[in-house]
């Protein structure tokens, strides 16, 4: 089907996105406090079971889905916030400006983002803001990569070789001809970073490296789960089909929106 | 006083100095206008940038240009940027990649007006809706609304034209400004320089021998860099010196060329297509 990608992606966001909406204001039962059996199996009143602790599961996955996407908006905002600013100048300046911000970028591009958390960790403390942070600096590089490459491809234009002509100001140029320029490719890299810092959380939250004990995340039920694994494999399954759809639900918006951007695509289609 | 005056231009690129135009002088009077033809890679386009202080960073520009008594060559930047616009403009030839695809055609053509006229922001629109008129939109409002895309290759053409000599001035650079139109377009886009082009110094690049016919008076035959013949077009057309524009002569006489004969390359007038 024609942008199967695009509606798929979309649904699968929706469905989270409703789920954290929902559970800013209510969950079946609380998500930390202990509200039936240990491991109790899918059925009523715990849909989707209960469990090592005997807090309700279903309850927890809304409740996490909350902070998958704050700590996905927080970081991947702050990235792109510093990241394409930073992009467009290395690609808008002189040969040796240019050097420096993006063999910064590289520089940066070589600590992951578990490296960082763990340095935050152990000098703050992990909590959910060591996890946005660390996140969000693994994935400024990126930005700065591919909005550095697309002003270079928009400066190349002869429509900005005539905004020179007439003196237009080179904060007018970034402003007035590459942002809009480049705006199409940007949202692209956001969906796809959005879906990478869902699973950056859930890895560091696995770990332990994120929000404290008292907040119900993707990563931390997982990792809970794994002790009761052989005697309760649903509670696992939960967590880890949460965290799957967000991912895979952003890749495949930012496939789909490539693809519905990119005019030679759309063509064939 | 001569609008533009040319001395011993050279124009070098790169670590290896590779020579695109070499020692090339000429003069241009304040309402005269000048063709500059040749082939791909002649220097005929990299003098016209060099006009404008276009020319990428790697460029290495000696010897003259003076602009209105200024000289251009070796001034700063913020020397330059007051000029551009106001005193020398280009009309490009791609229209489509020369208009910006997110902006609307009146918007961009207005931040040109805005940006030399900073003391009436109120009379912008007017003014483009003005020109959109003078450059032979049927519908000036329309134009001004839509996007570079939804306009055809000769509105948009003509709407390069309004964006530049919408500061009025007095030298205009055309580099093959109608290369990318079709035969009909172009000639009615002729007709428009023809009669803009009126009271202004223009320096006209092109290709094309018939197309600098129909605007300019003299020409420059360039090849490798290098001024090969210059003069009266017309003069040149009719008894050509140099073997080179012997060539080019006889390929824009194609049509009188006789049936089931071999047609002449530039090489059956270069020798290997050297001069």
């Amino acid at each position: 089907m024609r942008r199967a990608n695009l509606v798929v992606g979309g649904v699968l966001i929706a469905v989270i996105v409703s789920m954290a909406a929902v559970g800013l204001f209510w969950t079946p039962f609380s998500p930390t406090a202990i509200s039936g059996p240990r491991l109790a199996p899918p059925g009523w009143p715990h849909v989707l079971g209960t469990d090592g602790q005997g807090s309700d599961t279903a309850s927890r996955i809304i409740s996490g889905a909350k902070l998958a996407l704050l700590v996905g908006v927080m970081s991947v905002s702050a990235a792109a916030l510093i990241g394409v600013p930073v992009g467009i100048i290395a690609g808008m300046s002189h040969r040796w400006v240019a050097a420096i911000l993006s063999r910064g970028a590289d520089i940066l591009y070589g600590f992951p983002a578990l490296l960082l958390a763990i340095l935050f960790a152990a000098a703050v403390g992990g909590s959910t803001w060591t996890a946005v942070a660390a996140i969000g600096i693994a994935t400024i590089p990126v930005f700065v990569r591919i909005a550095r490459a697309a002003t270079m491809q928009v400066m190349s234009q002869t429509f900005v070789e005539a905004a020179r002509l007439s003196a237009t100001p080179p904060l007018q140029v970034a402003w007035r001809h590459v942002l809009p320029n480049i705006a199409p490719v940007l949202g692209v890299q956001v969906s796809v970073s959005f879906g990478l810092a869902i699973l950056a959380e859930a890895g560091l939250s696995y770990l332990g490296l994120g929000s404290g004990s008292d907040v119900p995340t993707w990563g931390r039920m997982l990792r809970e789960a794994q002790n009761e694994l052989f005697n309760a494999p649903l509670v696992a399954l939960w967590p880890g089909l949460a965290i799957a759809m967000a991912t895979m639900g952003f890749n495949l918006l930012g496939d789909g929106l490539r693809d519905l951007l990119d005019p030679k695509l759309r063509e064939i289609a | 006083m001569n609008r533009l005056e040319v001395t011993d231009l050279t124009v070098a690129f790169g670590r290896r100095r590779t020579v695109a135009v070499d020692r090339l002088s000429f003069t241009l009077g304040q309402h005269e206008r000048l063709g500059i033809i040749g082939q791909s890679g002649s220097g005929k386009s990299v003098t016209g940038l060099a006009m404008i202080g276009l020319l990428p960073e790697n460029a290495h520009v000696s010897g003259s240009i003076l602009l209105n008594g200024r000289e251009l060559v070796g001034a700063p930047e913020r020397e330059l940027r007051p000029l551009r616009g106001d005193e020398v403009s280009m009309i490009f030839q791609e229209p489509m990649t020369a208009l910006d695809p997110t902006m609307r055609v009146g918007r961009q053509i207005g931040e040109v007006v805005a940006l030399h006229h900073r003391d009436r922001r109120g009379g912008i629109h007017d003014e483009v809706l003005d020109w959109l008129g003078r450059v032979g939109m049927t519908d000036p409002e329309r134009v001004a609304r839509s996007f570079p895309d939804e306009l055809s290759g000769g509105q948009r053409q003509r709407a390069l034209v309004a964006m530049a000599l919408a500061n009025e001035p007095g030298l205009v650079i055309c580099d093959e400004p109608t290369t990318a139109l079709d035969v009909i377009v172009q000639r009615q886009i002729l007709d428009l320089l023809d009669e803009q082009l009126q009271g202004r110094a223009s320096l006209f690049v092109s290709h094309d021998l018939a197309v600098v016919r129909q605007v300019c008076d003299r020409v420059l035959v360039m090849l490798q860099g290098r001024v090969v013949e210059s003069g009266k077009i017309d003069d040149i057309i009719e008894d050509p010196q140099h073997p080179y524009t012997r060539g080019l002569v006889a390929a824009a006489r194609i049509g009188n060329h006789p049936r089931g004969t071999r047609l002449p390359t530039m090489t059956d007038f270069t020798e290997g297509g050297r001069a």
